[in-house]
């Protein structure tokens, strides 16, 4: 049968162990498949070539640096929870914004699945990859039953608490209104506001990115715009109207639960005499948050305490005030000032 | 040729990447024309992308033992190679049984397919055959082949499309049974 020669022949070409008469005709073959690619505007290339280099990048990330490997390699599972006051918003905007979200459109095109909570108790799902979601009341998700694409996507309305297994190869995506959440790394959590016309996502540990959609075309290739990526304690606000990202800190900072070789990061906050560099140093890397000391002046400070089980802002006041210092979150990290304490010494 | 053979040249070979921003920069560089390499090939986007992305990939998992002495044929063959699996892959989904043994009538198909490669190039204009030998069968590009014939590079890239496409047609119309498969997948 032909179709069985012509695979025999390709696997021998293939295999480097064929006659000069196979590698001619293959080559021969080969010469004759070219067909004109169609044009495409440099919008379209740039979009293929980041999309490319980001999938690249996702099966090479391994060989990122250490901190971020840690965060990446800790778990099987991510955890998120969604939630927004976004709801009750949608349905005023216009009907025009609505036809060009592309989300929505691609909720009507495809044959989904809803699942909705009415009752006033939470419903659990189970997605066939096996991650897990929570739907608070009057909340409800859609996604695709067989959930088997290139990418998991889930749309949402409402409040959800997530748990998605990892799967390097297939992106989650969790689609609420104009944002889209983008699930990078392992373990986050998104967070909702009082706010009727905002979203907001918090990322327990982990990285997530957090984009709004594409209106103008609604392609695929150009949902992903601007936005933000968050890791581990940060959180970013999205604000409907004025569409704009705005990144924070989340109000109650956990440890990065981060393994080293099967172990859990050490989370012991027990000091006697220890720089204070030393000690903001720990912190950064127990909380996954950048703290900047403002100047040289804490060069000479030492604080010796237990400060194990207080939050890390609750730390935070106990070491400032042990050398005359204040602290302020700017944006997604944390700033110390401070007259310092060297003359002592 | 597998990529392999690339090693048994007589320069000194070197690595091909050192570092992620070699790595990238490689990346940037040829992406798009191994990517319009892969489409015009398999005409397929999706395949195109997921042979670039592959290729970069093994690339990077392979960097420290990867030593070539001409990173741009490299890559080519690499696509190239990628480009055969594929329909290799496709031909054996529609396989309905498959072993490795070979058939019995395999020599005679070899003999039918080179009949009907060489008739449909016989039928091309003599010039056209010419510039589509060297070309593709012995890699000349566009520029040397003016260079050797004395004809402006435009004339020699029209030829060589013209043989594409009569070779195209050629092909399409053969009475072989093979080549109506062939046809089938390719075309």
């Amino acid at each position: 049968m032909s179709k069985e020669n012509f695979y025999t022949l390709l696997s021998r070409y293939r295999s480097g162990n064929c006659t000069d008469q196979e590698k001619r005709l293959v080559e021969q073959w080969f010469a004759t498949l070219d067909e004109a690619i169609p044009e495409r505007s440099s919008q379209e290339n740039n979009a293929i070539e980041e999309r490319i280099w980001n999938a690249i990048q996702h099966k090479t990330e391994e060989e990122k640096p250490v901190l971020q490997m840690l965060i990446w390699k800790w778990a099987a599972a991510a955890v998120i929870f969604l939630a927004l006051g976004w709801a009750g918003y949608q349905y005023k905007t216009s009907q025009n914004a609505l036809l060009t979200n592309a989300a929505v459109n691609n909720m009507i095109n495809k044959n989904l699945t809803t699942e909705t909570s009415k009752t006033s108790q939470s419903k659990a799902i189970k997605l066939p990859d096996g991650s897990q979601i929570q739907l608070s009341p009057n909340s409800s998700i859609a996604y695709d039953p067989s959930f088997s694409g290139v990418q998991r996507e889930v749309y949402l309305e409402g409040k959800a608490f997530f748990q998605v297994q990892r799967d390097t190869e297939r992106p989650f995506f969790v689609h609420t209104g104009d944002v889209v959440t983008k699930v990078l790394g392992t373990s986050f959590w998104v967070n909702g506001s009082e706010d009727k016309s905002a979203i907001e996502v918090s990322v327990l540990t982990g990285k997530v990115s957090v984009s709004q959609h594409a209106r103008a075309d609604g392609t695929e290739t150009s949902r992903i715009k601007d936005g933000v990526i968050l890791t581990a304690n940060q959180r970013v606000k999205y604000t409907a109207q004025t569409r704009s990202f705005e990144t924070g800190l989340v109000s109650n900072p956990v440890p990065v639960v981060a393994e080293k070789k099967g172990k859990p990061m050490a989370e012991s906050f027990d000091f006697q005499d220890n720089p204070f560099s030393e000690v903001i140093g720990k912190l950064e890397e127990t909380y996954g948050i950048e703290i900047i000391l403002e100047d040289e002046t804490f060069t000479g400070c030492l604080f010796s305490g237990n400060i194990t089980k207080q939050p890390l802002f609750t730390k935070l006041d106990l070491l400032c005030n042990s050398v005359n210092a204040s602290y302020e979150v700017r944006g997604t990290r944390i700033l110390i000032s401070g007259k310092g304490c060297a003359v002592t010494n | 040729m597998d990529s392999d053979s690339l090693h048994s040249a007589e320069l000194t070979p070197r690595p091909i990447i050192l570092h992620k921003n070699d790595f990238e920069a490689l990346y940037r560089e040829y992406w798009q024309r191994l990517y319009d390499f892969a489409l015009c090939k398999t005409h397929d986007k999706d395949v195109a992308e997921e042979i670039v992305q592959d290729l970069f990939v093994n690339i990077w998992e392979k960097r420290k033992e990867l030593h070539v002495f001409n990173v741009q044929s490299y890559l080519f063959v690499s696509v190239r190679n990628k480009v055969i699996n594929y329909y290799k892959q496709k031909v054996f989904a529609d396989l309905d049984t498959a072993n490795d043994t070979v058939a019995p009538d395999y020599p005679l198909f070899l003999e039918e397919l080179e009949a009907a490669l060489q008739g449909a190039m016989g039928q091309l204009p003599q010039k056209t055959h010419d510039i589509f030998l060297l070309n593709r069968f012995e890699g000349k590009s566009a520029r040397e082949i003016a260079a050797k014939l004395h004809i402006p590079e435009r004339t020699v890239e029209y030829h060589i499309t013209q043989a594409l496409r009569q070779l195209k047609v050629l092909l399409r119309n053969s009475t072989t049974l093979l080549l109506a498969f062939i046809s089938s997948i390719t075309f």
